[in-house]
């Protein structure tokens, strides 16, 4: 039994050295204010001109697409503004019951730009800016409106948001020209989120744009928001049946289910439409069988918005970046000349207000709160 | 056109129970011999996982000058490896350490998510590594020119080929050998087992890690015949539907695949729906009609089995089979109202059907009763 | 000096029933170190940061506090059915389902917050009774294992419960263009204990119904004839015990619990209100925290603050130290596999107690069918 109480005690010696060797660390956030120069890494964090904060949204910040798009913006800024990477960091929300506190563990903590991705903490980090003048609030797919809908900037918050019906009508006007069997499918995430929503109408009317015979069929997951996104498996077997029902162009939008059906479309011999980012430089599997994707410009929108911070030209309220198809890479050849004209056309139609690529079919999805041209 | 509907559907359904059988069959051969495994989905994740890095990796260490589908062997045998290890860590916890079998179940859930995305996160998502395919699929020649059965059964990916081959192997396995008399005296009275000499903690060993070469493979067949690669959390639940379809299946392989392909069935059902071509009324009332006959013929023959009719009964019974009939003939000649079924709800299809099955076809599921016990030799 | 160590022994006993669960804990800590400095991360920092976002302060007591109500009272719903030999696996829907009762009642019924709190929670337990009660009730009268039918209604219940805060449904908050509900009137939320915090009385009442739940199971008649049920159901017919009515009894109790953890959650957070990604995974949660505390309604108490603690302090492990939320996961993982098999810590760090068997409760009594 000595033995045993050595060797506990010896445990315990051990941890509490440890513990006393970090404290200056843990103190160092409770004072602010150190003009001593006694430590090197006391004096990096005073570096930090601006500390800047991401809060993801329910979902994986590696997602491949919309939460990583917004982190890597984070990082390509911090980079230019020369921040190291003790000045940026991320929380992962994991329950929607977190987003007030994850947003404030970055105000507590000194951070003076954050960044909250997805449409459902607008209202919190609206809130949040309202009692925080003096920091930053960057929302990705927030639009700055009241409860009446009725625009309503703060001076300290910019609501970054994407006509996700534009990208999607652009890939679905591709899809039209592109299909030989006039049939076209798409596998998408919740049907209740918008962005996702908008995606899907813009992808119907697109392709009906162009090519109005074509038969399209869009699949939605029938769960609920914890596998919407991650059932790749589901996405790869909608796929199946999609090809087997004649579809030889496939567009997915809903995170990592999308991934799976873009995968087994491209090997079954399908061409593949992306969403949000270049999906050709981040689905490697599919880079001989993707057409384009749906850019949402995202990590260029934080870039430039967190530029603008640091040059001084920051107003606060909404900001629609915009949306355009990525480079056709491996396909250039593939799309006729005369399709790659028409598409710029419809892009000019579309931001001209000509085109209206959310209006509402038979047994459209309701959810896509679309904002029209002015 | 309704042939074609019914293939398709048929075909999609055997696509997706065969992550499901392959996880019951897990299931199956733990619990035969009295080991509760309740982390069939981390088992399938791990696998999954393992599977995309070893034929991904194989494939880029070699720079490609093998065949794809020799990565994807390499990628089979990490995932079957990989299942028969967690498998083993499940079999130590529970039979050596005798801790309860639902806990090292869990254990083995919550570190299988929390391994494989942290590994996803900081290793490749940023690399972005890339998945090498999927195997092609291999129609079985002459069998598969049959009219209507042929595509449906003979024309698949060669591991859906393994899953047929394995419910029928392990049917076979459990109730027509010596091996499988063990296994079922062990998981029925263990006390027993072990007066006539069979050692009772080797056998559920065996078993445990045997299962854990099943589960590798329903982790395996999502990535080389579905996905091509890994992504988070990809199992989605399948690994707990798995267990639910070994139960409902009353413990043997072939009523787990029933059970699955009841579940893939109806799932795909409603995924066709939302294609909108189909009037959902019309449907939902001939599956149902489906249902009510099925049930009706189910219990008659049943009562035949049993030789035992009575009047009350035969008349119940037959006025379902009318029932049915009336309904699957006549929803012909009805003109139903379209009206479009919300896409959750079409979604709840699978489970609602399990639930009104099992609750009218599966009485009283009897598991092996000395399941979930550890094993204390006296 | 034999003597003196024998009468050390009950001293000797509680001192190790602490000491190995912190092994166990110190070991998993060690042990997920490994994985966070091979992903290039100071896990010393991580942890530090672990320690400092569950206790540092205030208000992140306070957080930690919250995550832990829900994670008590859900676990106290799986304990109870695991002691009645049922696998209540359901805890996820019947979550929901009492969340969304609350809203249903706390939104629409007009009444003083006397009346209106104690409807509102009473909701709650009634809705997630009801859900619970039906795969009891195909339990008792088709024999339907409860593993497959709550698993069957999770999924049930969360599809319905989405499709009814989308556009289409009636439950959506039609000023939003998230799929949320309204927000619950004022008189319809909890009470905060302290001013100017977030802190609300579900803790008070979580702690009550530990309580509660001890004498329930170990003081009551119908205690012991659920836990009899849950240990040997022939016994338990032979002593006149009604099973069946117990198995759906048992369930409903569950159910109720699992239900108010969904009220208090709506009542008690702000913005009072359920939307989509609320909760998620608490089921699961509660199952592991069940297991952790030997399905013992103190041992509950525990292991929840312990997940509560760590659930609350992973938001500064991320923010300081960069280490992917998973990680909470690994340790949990881990923690709960040492303490479980205890044996793994004795043997590592030497330390001898005589096997106590009394305690050791077996939860997987239920699963082949229940006659034994």
């Amino acid at each position: 039994m000595k033995r045993n109480l050595t060797k506990l005690m010896v445990l315990l010696a051990i941890l509490s050295i440890l513990l006393t060797a970090c404290q200056p660390k843990v103190s160092e956030t409770e004072q602010p204010v150190q003009n001593e120069t006694s430590t090197t890494k006391v004096e990096e964090k005073e570096e930090c001109s601006y500390k800047i904060g991401y809060v993801s949204d329910v979902g994986k910040i590696n997602d491949q697409s919309f939460n990583q798009a917004s982190w890597t913006g984070v990082e390509e800024a911090a980079k230019l503004l020369g921040l190291g990477k003790e000045c940026y960091s991320f929380i992962e929300t994991t329950d929607s019951a977190d987003y007030e506190i994850n947003i404030r563990s970055f105000v507590d903590e000194g951070y003076n730009i954050i960044v909250t991705s997805g449409f459902a903490m607008g209202a919190i980090t609206r809130q949040i800016a309202k009692e925080n003048p003096e920091l930053f609030f960057i929302g990705v797919g927030q639009e700055q409106v009241n409860e009446n809908f009725e625009p309503d900037p703060y001076p300290n918050a910019v609501g970054l948001n994407f006509r996700e019906d534009f990208g999607g009508f652009l890939v679905g006007a591709l899809a039209g020209l592109m299909t030989e069997t006039n049939v076209v499918g798409g596998v998408f995430g919740c049907q209740f989120i918008p962005p996702v929503a908008r995606y899907e109408v813009g992808y119907y009317n697109g392709v009906k744009f162009v090519n109005p015979d074509a038969k399209v069929i869009n699949v939605y997951h029938p769960g609920s928001i914890d596998v919407c996104f991650s059932d790749a498996t589901f996405g790869s077997e909608t796929a199946k049946a999609l090809v087997s029902e004649g579809a030889d162009v496939l567009y997915g939008a809903g995170g990592l289910t999308a991934n799976g059906a873009l995968i087994t479309a491209c090997n079954q011999g399908a061409y593949v439409l992306g969403t949000d980012m270049d999906q050709f430089v981040t689905l490697p599997e599919v880079k001989d069988c993707i057409l384009s994707s749906a850019l949402k410009d995202i990590q260029e929108g934080v870039v430039g918005v967190i530029g603008s911070i640091a040059d001084g030209s920051f107003g606060g309220g909404d900001v629609y970046a915009p949306s355009s198809l990525a480079p056709f890479h491996n396909l250039d050849s593939a799309i006729p000349e005369d399709a790659k004209v028409l598409l710029e056309e419809i892009a000019e139609k579309l931001y001209s207000g000509e085109i209206n690529p959310c209006t509402p079919f038979e047994g459209s999805n309701p959810n896509t709160f679309c904002v029209p041209i002015k | 056109m309704e042939i074609n509907l019914i293939i398709g559907l048929s075909t999609l359904a055997i696509i997706k129970a065969a992550p499901l059988v392959f996880g019951a069959l897990c299931g199956l051969l733990g619990e035969r011999s009295g080991v509760i495994n309740i982390g069939i989905e981390g088992m399938m994740l791990i696998s999954a996982f393992t599977t995309f890095l070893g034929s991904a990796l194989f494939n880029q260490w070699t720079g490609g000058i093998f065949p794809t589908n020799l990565s994807l062997l390499v990628g089979l045998f990490c995932g079957i490896t990989s299942g028969a290890l967690i498998a083993a860590l499940h079999a130590v916890l529970s039979i050596h350490y005798k801790i309860d079998q639902v806990i090292s179940g869990t254990v083995i859930n919550l570190l299988a998510v929390g391994l494989t995305n942290y590994i996803a996160n900081v290793y490749i998502d940023p690399t972005h590594l890339s998945g090498v395919g999927v195997f092609p699929t291999i129609p079985i020649p002459i069998l598969s020119d049959i009219p209507i059965i042929g595509p449906i059964l003979f024309s698949h990916q060669p591991m859906i080929y393994l899953m047929f081959i394995m419910v029928i192997f392990m049917q076979y396995l459990v109730f027509h050998t010596p091996m499988g008399l063990r296994m079922r005296s062990v998981g029925e009275h263990p006390r027993s087992a072990d007066t006539v000499g069979i050692d009772v903690n080797k056998t559920r060993y065996v078993n445990v890690i045997l299962g854990g070469v099943f589960a590798g493979l329903g982790g395996a067949i999502m990535v080389l015949e579905s996905v091509g690669r890994f992504q988070k959390l990809m199992t989605s639940g399948r690994g707990f539907i798995a267990l639910a379809a070994l139960i409902f299946g009353g413990w043997t392989s072939t009523g787990a695949l029933g059970s699955a392909l009841l579940f893939g069935f109806s799932e795909a059902l409603g995924v066709r729906l939302q294609f909108g071509d189909l009037n959902h009324v019309k449907v939902i009332v001939i599956v149902s009609g489906l249902v009510i006959l099925g049930l009706g013929i189910f219990l008659l023959i049943k009562k035949i089995i049993e030789k035992e009719i009575s009047i009350k009964k035969f008349i119940s019974i037959s006025i379902l089979i009318v029932l049915g009939s009336i309904i699957m003939i006549g929803s012909n000649y009805v003109k139903f109202p379209t009206f479009s079924i919300p896409i959750e709800f079409l979604g709840l299809l699978p489970y609602l059907l399990t639930i009104f099955v099992l609750a009218g076809f599966v009485r009283r599921a009897k598991g092996p009763a000395a399941a979930g016990i550890p094993y204390e030799k006296q | 000096m034999d003597n003196l160590l024998n009468k050390l022994n009950p001293i000797k006993n509680i001192y190790i029933s602490v000491i190995v669960p912190i092994l166990a804990i110190f070991t998993a800590l060690i042990l997920s170190s490994v994985v966070i400095i091979l992903s290039g991360s100071n896990p010393l920092l991580a942890y530090l940061a672990l320690a400092e976002g569950a206790f540092g302060n205030l208000n992140n007591w306070i957080e930690t506090i919250l995550k832990t109500t829900p994670l008590i009272i859900g676990g106290l719903g799986v304990a109870l059915a695991f002691r009645g030999g049922l696998f209540n696996i359901g805890v996820e829907g019947q979550i929901f389902v009492g969340s969304i009762a609350s809203v249903i009642i706390g939104t629409t019924l007009k009444a003083p917050a006397i009346i209106h709190i104690p409807l509102t929670l009473l909701a709650g337990v009634i809705a997630g009774a009801v859900w619970a009660a039906i795969p009891g009730y195909l339990k008792a009268k088709f024999g339907a294992h409860e593993v497959i039918t709550t698993i069957m209604t999770n999924y049930i219940a969360t599809r319905i419960i989405t499709w009814s805060i989308g556009m289409n449904g009636p439950l959506r908050k039609t000023t939003s263009f998230v799929p949320e509900t309204n927000s619950l009137l004022e008189t319809a939320r909890l009470p905060i204990m302290i001013s100017d915090t977030r802190l609300h009385i579900g803790i008070v009442i979580a702690l009550i119904l530990a309580i509660v739940v001890y004498i329930l199971l170990f003081r009551t008649t119908l205690g012991i004839e659920i836990r009899t049920v849950g240990l040997n159901i022939t016994a338990a017919k032979y002593c006149g015990i009604k099973v069946n009515r117990n198995i759906v009894l048992t369930m409903a109790i569950s159910g109720g619990l699992a239900g108010l953890a969904g009220a208090i959650q709506v009542m008690g957070l702000p913005p009072y209100n359920f939307t989509a990604g609320f909760n998620v995974g608490y089921g699961f949660d509660s199952l592991a925290v069940a297991v952790l505390g030997n399905i013992n309604p103190i041992g509950v108490v525990f292991s929840a603050f312990l997940f509560g603690a760590m659930d609350s302090g992973a938001r500064l492990m991320q923010l300081r130290a960069k280490v992917p939320v998973d990680m909470i996961t690994i340790l949990q993982g881990l923690i709960l596999m040492f303490v479980a098999a205890n044996q793994i810590i004795r043997g590592i760090y030497r330390i001898q107690i005589q096997d106590k068997k009394a305690d050791k409760v077996n939860l997987s009594q239920g699963w082949g069918g229940g006659s034994k």
